[in-house]
């Protein structure tokens, strides 16, 4: 395979090579663009949760919904409530990644914020685990490997588009 | 990663000050508009989907992950919402891309006289119009705005070790494209 190269460095087709032109085809957004966008906002702060998602996303939230109400009747194996009194639930967290060096939890319990709980592992069988006390209610998680691979918790009762390519795990405590 | 003060900016839009979210545009349209002009092929459906991309944005910030950078999470945006535009222009028009989009970038007004000579510009134009899409936004990210291949990676959502195999498709097809237009004049 063809390595890769840096932009801006010399190229392995020499100083003719189109990719190093190509930053010359820039395109700047047109004048006024920043206030038609501010005019389209919608009013008031950045919403909060949509009662109803856009398009086809409806499609998550429902099967979030049916999963948690399988959960409510059946339970799900791998995360055990400690006791709705506390307000608090103890949830174990669980990855398969026998080749991985770090595996991090990052959710909306960290703020989507990084280095905050980390997992313990890898076991003989080549798990990583964490129990996590969280507050009941709706939580959306996703583990970082080694510090850049987003890996969706294959075991959640349901998954959720994040925006930019990955899915969030999401479950309902 | 942000720069120091985007972070502040993003916690002031959600506290709704619209003038902090005014201020991240500015900062990100140029790069915003120019992926989503180089995934449509004209200005109207690239202005469309750069404004749409930043209302999107402000409408979800709170889900927005400040471990990421920011620029990379809006281009990630842009990228989904180019490439559905995109499915949705072929499957209205029926038309194959490379034709067309190379007339509408004909069309379009030269964005940098001064750089390279016209002729060098109109076949690179071309060439990048007529790269599949899947191959043109890494090419894109990586080439005009100068990412790193993981930022690249993680604002499309692949794995590294893909974006570097598209990225050298990409290179290679370019430049067989512009062989080809080479001769294709000289003959």
């Amino acid at each position: 395979m063809k390595s890769e190269h840096a932009p801006g460095t010399d190229a392995p087709d020499g100083p003719a090579d189109p990719c190093l032109e190509l930053a010359q085809l820039r395109r700047a957004a047109p004048p006024g663009f920043t206030a038609r966008v501010l005019r389209r906002l919608p009013p008031g702060r950045p919403a909060m949760r949509r009662l109803w998602p856009e398009g086809w996303q409806w499609a998550a939230p429902a099967l979030a919904g049916a999963a948690a109400a399988l959960i409510a009747v059946f339970g799900l194996p791998g995360l055990r409530p400690a006791g709705p009194a506390t307000g608090l639930v103890v949830v174990q967290f669980e990855l398969h990644a026998p080749d991985a060096e770090q595996v991090e939890l990052v959710g909306d319990f960290t703020d989507w914020q990084r280095d905050r709980i980390r997992l313990e592992g890898p076991d003989e069988s080549g798990h990583w685990t964490a129990r996590v006390e969280l507050p009941e209610g709706r939580h959306e998680y996703i583990f970082l490997v080694d510090g850049r691979r987003w890996i969706t918790d294959p075991l959640a009762p349901a998954h959720r588009p994040d925006g930019f390519g990955n899915l969030n795990a999401v479950m309902n405590l | 990663m942000n720069e120091p003060d985007e972070n502040q900016r993003i916690a002031a839009c959600l506290g709704g000050d619209v003038e902090a979210f005014s201020e991240l545009v500015d900062r990100h349209r140029d790069a915003v508009y120019n992926l989503a002009y180089r995934l449509c092929g004209n200005s109207a459906a690239a202005e469309d989907v750069a404004q749409e991309t930043f209302i999107r944005a402000y409408r979800r910030l709170r889900q927005y992950r400040t471990a990421f950078p920011f620029r990379n999470w809006v281009l990630g945006i842009c990228a989904n919402m180019a490439r559905s535009q995109y499915r949705r222009w072929r499957r209205k028009r029926q038309l194959e891309q490379d034709y067309a989009e190379a007339e509408a970038l004909e069309r379009e007004p030269d964005a940098n006289p001064a750089g390279l000579d016209p002729a060098r510009r109109s076949a690179l134009e071309r060439a990048l119009a007529t790269l599949p899409v899947s191959l043109r936004a890494p090419i894109v990210l990586r080439y005009m705005e100068g990412m790193s291949v993981a930022d690249v990676a993680a604002a499309l959502g692949l794995r590294e070790s893909a974006t570097k195999m598209r990225l050298a498709r990409g290179r290679a097809k370019l430049a067989e494209t512009l062989r080809a237009d080479r001769g294709g004049d000289a003959s």
